[in-house]
């Protein structure tokens, strides 16, 4: 019962966020020079169809604010994206009028969750392991190696180490391609790229997590009973350390969100990413504020199944 | 077979600190006899949690063992490999610690967390060893031993849990038992039930026992020698009788006159003024020193030797007989 | 009292205890990447001021007749497809990170600071909307919020700089709103009280010395955050509006053109890599020094 009602309370406040959210963005854009939502602007960018052809001109006004709801006031036009939003609705996009913007998520979308699940699975199975190991040697070169690389990796955004993998393994040693999605060749410089930097994280949070636990009375306990100290370790310490290390792999996954923006632009991959471009360079706010909606949506919601997680891993939440 | 279990010689223990070296133990030397319970008591910092745990390497990286023996059935315990050792901890020697809130794993169940001690030591197969487990929880003493198997630690008292410490402790019927303060972080209604369970188990299984603690009163009721620590050395030792009756050293008079029992009203409580110390120095005279209402320039310079004062009854105290005089008075 | 006297006396007098700030440097300075980190992070300041007036072309230079040279005695770092000079374009660049960064992160402390302020010295419903408007920036990535206020402001320095620090103020104000509840209530402070200080000597004895090292730490955090988001910017072709060279813009550039002109695209990404590792580390020491822990982002 208690699950239940945390989970109907964190939902609520996904709920209230994500249209926060999309009223502020839809503000932001509607205030922005030159921003379509704004009529009067609209009306002098199409100054020379008004003046050669004003029949056509007042439809396409006509239709223009129909589409858009632009003839009401501004709180019902943010109360009409909200809706749609929340009723997966998104419409067309202002530069491809006859698109839903619906098809456009349906062949990115896949694309860009393939590549940071593939780079927060990399940086899971890769950071833990790499964490342990400096946390078991502790003070000695292992572990400072391990510790200065892994702030390395996140001192240093995905973008450049992506460059310098294309460099490297794109161009200097052609191993591997450099653009384009479709084969597994073409993913697996975007996905190191991406989990680099979340690798590092990992590492880290795992290593303090292991020592802080290694410290603690229980593994003397184990120890005292003769249990191996690999099995002190991986069977004491590392479970325990492992619920901690859930907490951080929420907000991980939000820079692995904007990082796959990045990521997708530089190797030209048709993800969600490459839209993020048309959406904003070229003003188009309804593909805009889809956008923000799928990607916030995606982030709090990650985060509340890492809450999950963390309740399910932890016996004393999960029973109490 | 020797009637001594345990045999340990001028034991030195030190730790690293950021700021320098930790005297913590120094030069202690001690027996535990077959089927005995020795006690060992002192005051927090008193070296004596330190001095037990050093001989099974328990003691932290920190901690380092710089001198001394410690033979267990004729094996030096200190000079076994991780290998080695781990088959004498938990299988020779078990061990309760002090704080059964934060000894036992929050996340794995209780049962299981018996049943791994006879697992690692391979003595007898998943199913026997959850058999095993429900009878020892029932030994000492948890009601519905099945359903407990299944809990967490959180879901136990602190009593519950120590008891579970015990039978993990008991699980592989070692020779030796270690009771590390096992009711300090206990409810005082709580502490006599655990003592009894330990005391009982000790009785029926013929071990023995040391029992470090800070409470002279749980130390003269329960064991049948006292050992007296003070600054990582040993103040005095000696059977209960002739400890309860002939105590010669002045800490020792100093710690029965500081506490409260029943039946004592109206007597003086003597709280012993200052602090023990923290031996970030080698001793150089007799650590009570400081807190010593008959020190002598002598107690400050040199440090006194444990001398045979009667039967089985040493002490380290340059002024030992004139204790002894007074008291006889 | 004679001059012999006074120096006499001044020898004699017993060193006053290290100050905090004292012990802070001393734990820094034993750390060998955290000095190294600084040293650069100085001579990146330094170039970010002195840049332009060393800079041998401007940015808006071009020189179609030596477009994309490799490096050489002329271009020491090579030219681009524009005929741009590589180096002046880094030094440009520096200079433009230099604002962006340190205008971000005062913009982002201003703003969290008054927020910070209010909160805890209003409390009640001022709290609750300044903590939960907190909340929801820490609830979703504030790049895209970033690109939403680039479309609004602009793309040149200043407007990049004031977004940047639109997204970034949420973890200055919980830091400030807790120094005020601090200063409020708090045990050290009643504590500090029953033994007849005023709040005014509470405030610069014990909770200033005890938040500036969170803050400076912070601040420390802040500023390779805020050239990462400004490059990142770039990278999705939303940054400095060029001719105007940054980090972002040359990386982005030079990765189109990598297969040819691999120059431009090493110096930048590399410059820009060892910097942000610089300031790091400078934070990590600082961290490790004022022994605080969190406060970063």
């Amino acid at each position: 019962m208690a699950i239940a009602k945390f989970l109907t309370k964190r939902i609520i406040a996904i709920i209230i966020t994500t249209a926060v959210i999309i009223a502020l963005s839809y503000i932001l854009m509607y205030i922005a020079p030159g921003s379509f939502f704004n009529q009067q602007q609209v009306g002098q960018q199409a100054q020379t169809l008004a003046a050669e052809n004003p029949q056509a001109f007042q439809a396409m006004m006509n239709d223009w604010k129909e589409r858009y709801g632009l003839d009401q006031p501004l709180y019902l036009q943010i109360w009409r994206y909200i809706y749609h939003c929340f009723t997966l609705n998104f419409g067309t996009s202002f530069e491809n009028p006859t698109t839903p913007i619906m098809d456009t998520l349906k062949s990115g979308f896949p694309i860009s969750f393939i590549l940071a699940l593939g780079s927060v699975i990399l940086s899971t199975i890769v950071g833990i392991p790499l964490g342990i190991l400096a946390a078991v040697r502790k003070n000695t070169w292992v572990d400072y190696v391990m510790t200065t690389l892994s702030l390395g990796g996140q001192a240093i955004p995905s973008f450049v180490f992506a460059v310098l993998l294309m460099l490297v393994f794109g161009v200097l040693i052609p191993i591997f391609p450099i653009s384009g999605w479709g084969s597994v060749q073409q993913a697996v410089l975007p996905i190191i790229a991406l989990a680099v930097g979340n690798i590092g994280n990992v590492a880290q949070y795992m290593r303090s997590s292991m020592i802080d636990t290694m410290g603690l009375e229980f593994i003397r306990t184990a120890r005292a009973k003769g249990v191996p100290e690999w099995a002190a370790v991986l069977r004491h310490a590392f479970p325990n350390s492992l619920i901690a290390l859930v907490t951080v792999i929420g907000p991980q996954f939000a820079f692995t969100v904007v990082g796959t923006v990045w990521i997708e632009n530089l190797f030209s991959i048709p993800g969600l990413g490459s839209l993020l471009n048309q959406a904003f360079g070229a003003d188009d706010f309804p593909l805009a504020i889809t956008y923000i909606f799928i990607l916030c949506l995606l982030v709090m919601i990650t985060n509340l199944l890492v809450d999950i997680c963390y309740t399910i891993l932890d016996p004393r939440i999960r029973l109490k | 077979m020797s009637d001594i279990l345990l045999d340990v010689r001028d034991l030195t223990t030190h730790f690293r600190r950021p700021d320098g070296l930790v005297y913590a133990v120094n030069g202690v030397s001690f027996q535990v006899r077959r089927g005995e319970t020795l006690g060992i008591v002192g005051e927090s910092g008193s070296g004596k949690s330190v001095s037990v745990l050093s001989i099974l390497g328990l003691i932290g990286e920190n901690g380092k063992v710089v001198a001394g023996t410690a033979e267990f059935e004729g094996v030096d315990l200190l000079k076994l490999n991780r290998h080695e050792m781990r088959a004498v901890r938990g299988r020779e020697i078990g061990i309760v610690f002090q704080d059964p809130m934060t000894s036992l794993n929050p996340i794995k169940r209780v049962g299981q967390q018996v049943m791994e001690v006879m697992l690692v030591h391979r003595l007898c197969s998943k199913q026997e060893a959850w058999d095993r487990a429900v009878a020892l929880l029932e030994e000492v003493g948890i009601a519905d031993p099945h359903r407990r198997m299944k809990n967490y630690p959180f879901e136990l008292s602190g009593g519950m849990r120590q008891r579970v410490m015990i039978a993990i402790a008991l699980a592989c019927q070692p020779k030796l038992l270690i009771a590390d303060e096992p009711t300090t972080a206990l409810d005082v209604t709580v502490q006599m039930q655990v003592l009894s369970v330990l005391r009982e188990a000790q009785v029926n299984r013929q071990m023995s026992t040391i029992m470090i603690t800070h409470d002279l009163g749980v130390a003269t009721n329960l064991c049948d020698r006292v050992i007296v620590m003070y600054g990582g050395q040993v103040m005095e030792s000696a059977p209960v009788e002739e400890f309860v009756r002939h105590s010669a050293h002045p800490y020792s008079r100093a710690l029965k006159s500081s506490i409260l029992e029943i039946g004592s009203r109206g007597r003086k409580i003597a709280p012993i003024p200052g602090n023990p110390p923290v031996m970030i120095e080698p001793p150089r005279g007799c650590p009570f020193a400081d807190r010593c209402l008959l020190v002598t320039d002598r107690c400050r310079d040199e440090i006194p030797d444990l001398r045979i004062i009667a039967q089985e009854h040493v002490v380290a105290c340059h002024r030992a007989e004139e204790v002894l005089e007074h008291v006889a008075q | 009292m004679s001059v012999v006297e006074g120096v006499l006396q001044a020898d004699l007098r017993p060193k006053p205890p290290a100050s905090r700030r004292v012990l802070a440097w001393r734990r820094f300075a034993r750390n060998r990447l955290a000095v190294a980190g600084l040293v650069w992070v100085g001579i990146f300041i330094i170039v970010g001021i002195i840049g332009p007036w060393v800079a041998p072309y401007s940015y808006t230079t071009t020189d179609y007749g030596s477009a994309n040279m490799g490096p050489s005695a002329t271009h020491w770092f090579g030219t681009d497809s524009l005929g741009h000079d590589m180096l002046s374009e880094l030094l440009y660049s520096i200079r433009f990170a230099c604002i962006i960064g340190f205008g971000a992160t005062a913009v982002a402390f201003v703003i969290g600071a008054i927020l910070g302020l209010l909160a805890g010295m209003m409390g009640g419903i001022v709290d609750n909307i300044i903590m939960r408007l907190v909340d929801l920036m820490f609830a979703f990535p504030a790049y895209f919020l970033n690109l939403i206020l680039v479309i609004d402001l602009g793309r040149g320095i200043l407007p990049i700089f004031i977004s940047i620090g639109i997204t970034q103020w949420s973890g200055y104000a919980r830091l400030i709103r807790g120094l005020v509840l601090s200063l409020r209530g708090g045990e050290m402070v009643e504590a500090a009280i029953s033994l007849g200080a005023t709040k005014r000597y509470i405030a610069l004895h014990y909770l200033f010395p005890n938040i500036i090292g969170n803050v400076i730490v912070s601040l420390s955090f802040g500023i390779p955050y805020a050239l990462i988001q400004d490059a990142g910017l770039s990278v999705v072709g939303l940054g400095l509006r060029p001719p105007m060279p940054s980090f972002g813009n040359l990386v982005t550039t030079g990765a189109a053109d990598m297969m040819g002109y691999p120059w431009l695209l090493v110096f930048p990404a590399v410059l820009f890599a060892i910097t942000l590792l610089a300031f790091l580390f400078v934070g990590n020491g600082l961290q490790e020094a004022f022994n605080t822990k969190g406060a970063s982002k």
